[in-house]
């Protein structure tokens, strides 16, 4: 009897056993395998063992050719020496995994359509627009364009190395950041064709657009003729173009290579990457549902691209560069300053590095997951970026017939389309087969009914990474112009200044153009409106030591109406120019130039467009008869000079009046017109809204110039004028405001409405910064994106002053974030404070770096 | 002395089975308190010990790593965050008390199979066979 009883304990423990097992295993619920999480040595708890900052130490490093240093100054910025360029690309990748491996990982996953795999079914909407869209695809054709003996080849491979030395070290040591023990998953090793992934997602976040999708719902919404007289392809207010002409009319240049598909590979090494296809054919696969309407399959592709992260998807139109000569500054040396604006996260987008090989000598910011800076300076040149906002997206109705399926007509016959399948991979739940179809225009981005295809520059290889080691050994302009000859996308204003006086401004990239059709309107896919090649190196926007001794570019449109390519619209997305306004108002007459003076205008929050129209609301409101807290509201604005400061109610008043009179104007159209608002929130009215871009241009245009044009009109005929829509729009923001903030207007300070917020990159809420009442908005030069609460802005803000020939540059720069991950350490966002003050670091070289206090240095041993 | 001598060998057999989490711990073994007070509840004698020792050698093992951890590094900062990562606010105890109760539950399923195995395979002797002296 006792025995049996020892027996059915036994069976009792061993099943409890299982079950303990099975917890630590799986885990529990929602919680992640408690037996690798919480193991006290290789578990989470090595997170505080990771948050120490570096000491001086020897550490080996398989794969070097030399010993290498790198020194951590006290900041966190890191400093490589080496002896031969793989080693300082191996290097680079050692440092980047050692700080942000876990967001390199979450960069390629992006891209790779492997969210899901980790994350979970909420990714999938996500991994399925990538995989469509092809970022995987364009990488792997890049890989395979990359010959022998290409430096760029060279620098992946090395770079990919030193990735792959810290996870195998981290993983024998169990210290892999506590991101992947949580998700409970180990990073794959690192392969080129991941940071061509990555670069893919910078290209995506920075030139992807369905600007044309937005066109038609407006065209059959509001009718073709109100749409282009609201939304017209030229700004109708003043900019500032850099590129002042004379301009070159060209032919063509061809695009000089399509999408390519090719079949599953693995690189040398075997090294298998991504959510590779399971195979590729024509004409073969199985039949595919299909909607009904047009307007449904434009639905489908713009919920899906809502689905997609932040990070990476283009919302808004900000970034700064500017370069002056000599005679522009006080010591008599050019001087340049940029400031890219983008999502601002922690960690940073941006890892701060200098480096030093035989074939390099640079300081500046690199992208993790990426082997070499994309802004910065070298012994010789300086240069920054801003993105040129032409249209880099076309989207095509691809003919189709229920008698040919899976095909498509196209140059005068039917034409099969290419079927790759992939299987995604999802946490909990069996994969996910997804089948794109392609053709000769691109991937077909829904199923539904009449077809999109989009042909996107970013789909096609560019030599990026090429163009860019290029551009770091450049060591005049001429060597900095070829360098980009190669830059193909997402295409940015590269701003220059070297050593030897000179400053110029190149706006490289493709520039694809149709020979018919209207390409800011979903066009024909049959063969007639196809791309059919791009506007010449030599006729793109460009400047090279202007008489007027400044460039300057602000995501205005770079070139003057005469310009004789078609280069994007209004709402495909030039900025508004308000930045662009201040800048030039700044520079134009500016002498005697310092860093600090450069300094002040990086982070001039001084609205344009309020200093400008702010007196005509004034005007407007004086024949008004106004009530005592109206009355108080606008006496407040009198004498403003349009600085939206965190104390200033002033900037309270203006910001949310602007959006009501953008609304009190537009806003009977859109209801009598039924604007589709819901089905894409791009059309909604409001000044961050794709479509409240152009139509704040309109206002600022008709306010001055047209204050009786039609649109101020109701629709059913009642007249109104600006003035009248600006009283009745003053009024009502007072109104809101009292109930908002109490009836006291002096204390309505935009501080208290208005705030930055710096999300985690993983989206969790506890490791964010902020949010905090923040100054500026979206038309200041320290632009703040996203409305009230910003989230978007100056990622990078650098100085470069050069003191001639020969001579070390003063540079400095400072972004909102810190060096490493994980945010225990003193370095997660130690640099934000400065950033918000607006003050800046010292871009210093190796040396220097050495002997400041507090610098700890690694010597790599192979 | 034989109590003395069977204490100290309890003592012993505790402080093998914390090395032996220990050692299993620092090379990402994290079912080594699990293996360990198996083995020790084989090899303990009485029931009480079986589960007391268990309960000894898995809190311990897995807290000297954390308390040698936390001379040098933020320790309690890190729960802090990985609660708040997991979207419990910062409250770090939960972090501690998943730790140990993932420690204990190894520790019991340990000692109850080795329990229950070694009954299983030698019925225990009546209570009152053994002499006097060996209670």
């Amino acid at each position: 009897m006792k025995r049996i009883k020892s027996i059915i304990s036994l069976i009792l423990a061993l099943a409890f056993t299982g079950l303990v097992l099975d917890a630590g295993v799986r885990g529990i619920g929602p919680l992640p395998a408690l037996g690798p999480a919480f193991n006290p040595v290789t578990g989470v708890w090595t997170m505080a063992q990771g948050a120490r900052t570096p000491r001086t130490e020897t550490l080996n490093l398989p794969g070097l050719n030399h010993p290498v240093q790198i020194i951590f100054d006290a900041r966190g910025t890191a400093y490589i020496k080496a002896r031969t360029d793989h080693d300082l690309f191996l290097a680079l990748g050692f440092l980047h995994a050692k700080s942000r491996l876990f967001q390199m990982d979450l960069m390629r996953r992006q891209g790779e359509g492997l969210l899901s795999q980790v994350v979970g079914p909420a990714a999938l909407s996500s991994d399925k627009f990538e995989l469509q869209l092809g970022l995987l695809r364009t990488a792997r054709t890049n890989w395979l364009l990359m010959r022998r003996g290409n430096p760029a080849r060279q620098a992946l491979l090395a770079y990919s190395q030193g990735v792959n030395d810290v996870i195998r070290q981290d993983e024998a040591q169990g210290t892999l950041p506590v991101m992947f023990k949580l998700l409970g998953y180990r990073p794959a090793p690192w392969t080129p064709i991941d940071t061509l992934v990555i670069q893919g997602d910078m290209t995506q976040d920075l030139d992807y657009t369905t600007a044309p999708i937005e066109y038609q719902l407006l065209s059959q919404s509001l009718g073709a003729s109100r749409t282009m007289a609201w939304f017209p392809i030229g700004e109708p207010n003043v900019q500032h173009p850099y590129d002042l002409g004379p301009y070159r009319k060209e032919a063509l240049a061809p695009i000089e290579s399509q999408t390519m598909t090719q079949v599953p590979f693995a690189l040398a090494g075997g090294i298998p990457t991504g959510a590779l296809p399971q195979s590729i054919g024509g004409n073969s696969a199985q039949s595919l549902p299909t909607g009904t309407s047009s307007a449904n399959a434009r639905a489908v592709a713009l919920s899906d691209l809502a689905s997609l992260t932040n990070a990476f998807h283009h919302s808004f139109s900000d970034s700064n560069n500017w370069a002056v000569s000599g005679a522009k500054t006080a010591n008599g040396e050019p001087m340049l300053a940029g400031d890219p604006h983008l999502t601002q996260t922690l960690p940073s987008i941006w890892y701060q590095i200098a480096g030093q090989a035989p074939g390099y000598h640079f300081a500046g910011v690199s992208i993790p997951g990426t082997p070499m800076i994309l802004i910065g300076h070298n012994q010789n040149i300086a240069w920054s970026l801003t993105n040129v906002q032409n249209q880099a997206t076309f989207f095509y109705r691809e003919k189709t017939s229920a008698a040919h399926p899976n095909q498509y007509f196209w140059d005068g016959a039917w034409r099969p389309m290419t079927l790759v399948h992939y299987q995604i991979p999802v946490k909990g739940r069996a994969a996910v087969p997804l089948t794109v179809k392609l053709t000769v225009h691109g991937p077909i981005m829904n199923q539904s009914g009449v077809s999109l295809a989009v042909d996107w520059v970013g789909a096609l290889p560019s030599s990026d990474i090429q163009s860019m080691l290029g551009i770091i050994q450049a060591r005049n302009f001429q060597r900095f112009r070829q360098a980009l000859k190669l830059w193909h996308a997402p295409s940015q204003n590269f701003i220059y200044a070297d050593n030897r006086g000179n400053i110029g401004l190149i706006s490289a990239g493709y520039y694809p153009e149709v020979a018919h059709g209207q390409p800011w309107m979903p066009l024909s896919g049959t063969g007639p409106d196809d791309i059919v090649g791009t506007i010449p190196f030599n006729a793109v926007p460009q400047a090279y030591n202007p008489a007027s001794q400044f460039v300057f570019s602000a995501n205005q449109r770079e070139v003057s109406n005469n310009y004789p390519y078609y280069i994007g619209n209004a709402m495909d997305f030039f900025s508004t120019g308000f930045r662009a306004d201040t800048i030039y108002a700044t520079l134009a007459h500016a002498k005697n130039l310092t860093p600090s003076s450069f300094a002040t205008l990086q982070n001039n929050t001084q609205d344009m467009l309020a200093k400008t129209m702010t007196p005509e609301l004034l005007a407007a409101l004086r024949d008004q008869s106004l009530s005592t807290l109206q009355s108080q509201a606008a006496q407040l604005l009198h004498g403003w000079n349009g600085t939206m400061g965190v104390n200033n109610p002033q900037a309270t008043i203006w910001w949310f009046f602007i959006n009501q009179y953008l609304k009190d104007t537009f806003g009977p159209w859109w209801s009598q017109d039924h604007v589709p608002v819901s089905q894409d929130a791009n059309l909604g009215l409001s000044i961050t809204t794709e479509a409240g871009n152009p139509l704040t241009d309109d206002l600022e245009a008709w306010t001055a110039k047209d204050p009786n044009n039609p649109a101020f009109s109701l629709p059913n005929g009642t007249h109104r004028t600006a003035d009248m829509v600006m009283a009745e729009a003053f009024k009502q923001t007072v109104a809101s405001l009292a109930k908002k903030l109490g009836t006291n207007p002096t204390q309505w300070q935009w501080g208290q409405v208005h705030f930055r917020k710096f999300a985690s990159l993983a989206q969790i809420p506890a490791l964010a910064y902020g949010p905090r009442g923040s100054s500026g908005d979206s038309w200041t030069v320290d632009a703040a994106d996203g409305g009230l609460v910003s989230g978007a802005g100056p990622s990078w803000r650098m100085i470069v002053s050069w003191q001639g020939p020969g001579k070390r540059p003063f540079a400095e720069g400072v972004y909102p974030g810190g060096q490493s991950e994980n945010p225990l350490s003193p370095w997660y966002e130690n640099q934000v404070a400065a950033w918000w003050n607006g003050h800046y670091y010292p871009m210093e070289s190796f040396s220097q770096a050495k002997r400041q206090p507090g610098s700890a240095t690694w010597t790599l041993n192979p | 002395m034989r109590n003395t001598a069977s204490s100290g060998m309890l003592m012993l057999g505790i402080l093998i089975g914390i090395l032996v989490v220990w050692a299993g711990e620092t090379r990402g073994i994290w079912i080594s308190p699990l293996v360990a007070t198996f083995l020790w509840a084989v090899w303990a004698k009485r029931t009480a010990w079986q589960y007391a020792g268990a309960a000894i050698i898995a809190v311990v093992g897995y807290a000297i790593p954390l308390a040698v951890a936390a001379r040098s590094f933020p320790v309690g900062k890190a729960a802090d965050t990985v609660a708040a990562i997991m979207g419990f606010g910062h409250q770090g105890i939960i972090v501690w008390a998943f730790t140990f109760l993932l420690a204990m539950m190894q520790a019991a399923a340990g000692a109850w199979v080795g329990h229950a195995l070694k009954s299983s395979v030698h019925a225990p002797a009546p209570r009152y066979s053994r002499p006097y002296r060996d209670w």
